[in-house]
């Protein structure tokens, strides 16, 4: 069973901060801080004007404070001032509901691997044309290595932008469904194929690059 | 239902690893995992990317700006400053 981040992850006392507690906020700030500029530098052209978004929201959310609803999470509702400020500051409409823009894209329709990958007819068609690669064998070294991090990373940042948005969300920072949810407006179903697209690209690229690098 | 041959499983692997299969959906695919070796590892290759994905801290922090530590500080000022008033008034 796993354990949903989310659950694990303290929430911050609410109380505390709105009575003015230094330590608190300095608290909301550093768990909420690398999420912002991740979610920033997905909108924004640049990371300065990412930057600027990022205090452009903890600057409102100060201002806010007293008049945040507990009906959302204080993260979610962070993360939403946040993309609202990327939103202007990179130009962009802005919209009411951030995420109305993330209309699927043509390569949300790609298939998971490329079908070339399996027997195309006969009593065997559907089924790997060739074996897949036992990652697990692979020395421990290639999986912990910061150059497939940096190939990971690299993936993710290839993709389309709802794509980007999802893995970013769930993989990346460990929010839960619900979150992303109350984040990007994006219900359960359509986040799991974005977020299916996006694995399965991250995945061919890693593929790619063991085949042509470890052996 | 059909057998899940390894064309669809790769398209069922993210449901499955969310937990959004049906129970006959997910019947047939566990059914196919035990007699296919190359679909076993493609859905670990899934689950090392999704561990490879998760690196904490690695868009390093922006400092967070002084201006805005000060702003939380005056905020906690004028509240002060408020409650100061309402004890006055009250005494």
């Amino acid at each position: 069973m796993m354990i949903e981040p989310s659950k694990v992850r303290d929430e911050p006392d609410l109380a505390a901060l709105r009575s003015g507690s230094e330590i608190e906020f300095y608290r909301l700030v550093s768990s909420n801080q690398s999420l912002m500029l991740r979610l920033a530098m997905i909108y924004c052209p640049s990371r300065a004007v990412a930057e600027e978004a990022v205090q452009e929201a903890w600057v409102a959310v100060i201002r806010g404070l007293d008049g945040f609803r507990e009906q959302a999470t204080l993260r979610t509702w962070i993360c939403r001032i946040l993309i609202n400020a990327a939103h202007r500051l990179s130009g962009r409409e802005s919209r009411s509901l951030p995420f109305s823009a993330l209309d699927s894209s043509p390569d949300d329709q790609l298939p998971a691997v490329d079908p070339d990958r399996f027997i195309q007819s006969g009593p065997w068609a559907g089924h790997w044309s060739s074996p897949i690669s036992d990652w697990i064998r692979l020395p421990e070294a290639a999986l912990l290595s910061g150059k497939l991090h940096d190939i990971v990373k690299a993936a993710i940042a290839d993709l389309p932008e709802s794509q980007r948005l999802v893995i970013t969300l769930r993989d990346v920072e460990g929010c839960s469904t619900s979150e992303v949810y109350e984040i990007l407006d994006i219900h359960d179903g359509h986040q799991r194929v974005l977020l299916h697209r996006a694995r399965s690209r991250v995945r061919a690229v890693v593929e790619e690059h063991l085949s042509t690098d470890v052996d | 239902m059909r057998e899940t041959v390894c064309a669809q499983l790769v398209e069922q692997v993210t449901d499955y690893l969310e937990g959004a299969l049906s129970p006959e959906g997910l019947r047939s695919l566990e059914e196919h995992l035990t007699s296919c070796v190359s679909c076993e590892n493609y859905i670990n290759q899934v689950r090392t990317v999704i561990r490879l994905s998760a690196r904490p801290g690695e868009a390093a922090r922006t400092e967070l700006d002084e201006t805005v530590l000060q702003m939380f500080r005056s905020r906690k000022a004028v509240q002060d400053s408020h409650d100061d008033r309402a004890v006055e008034g009250e005494g």
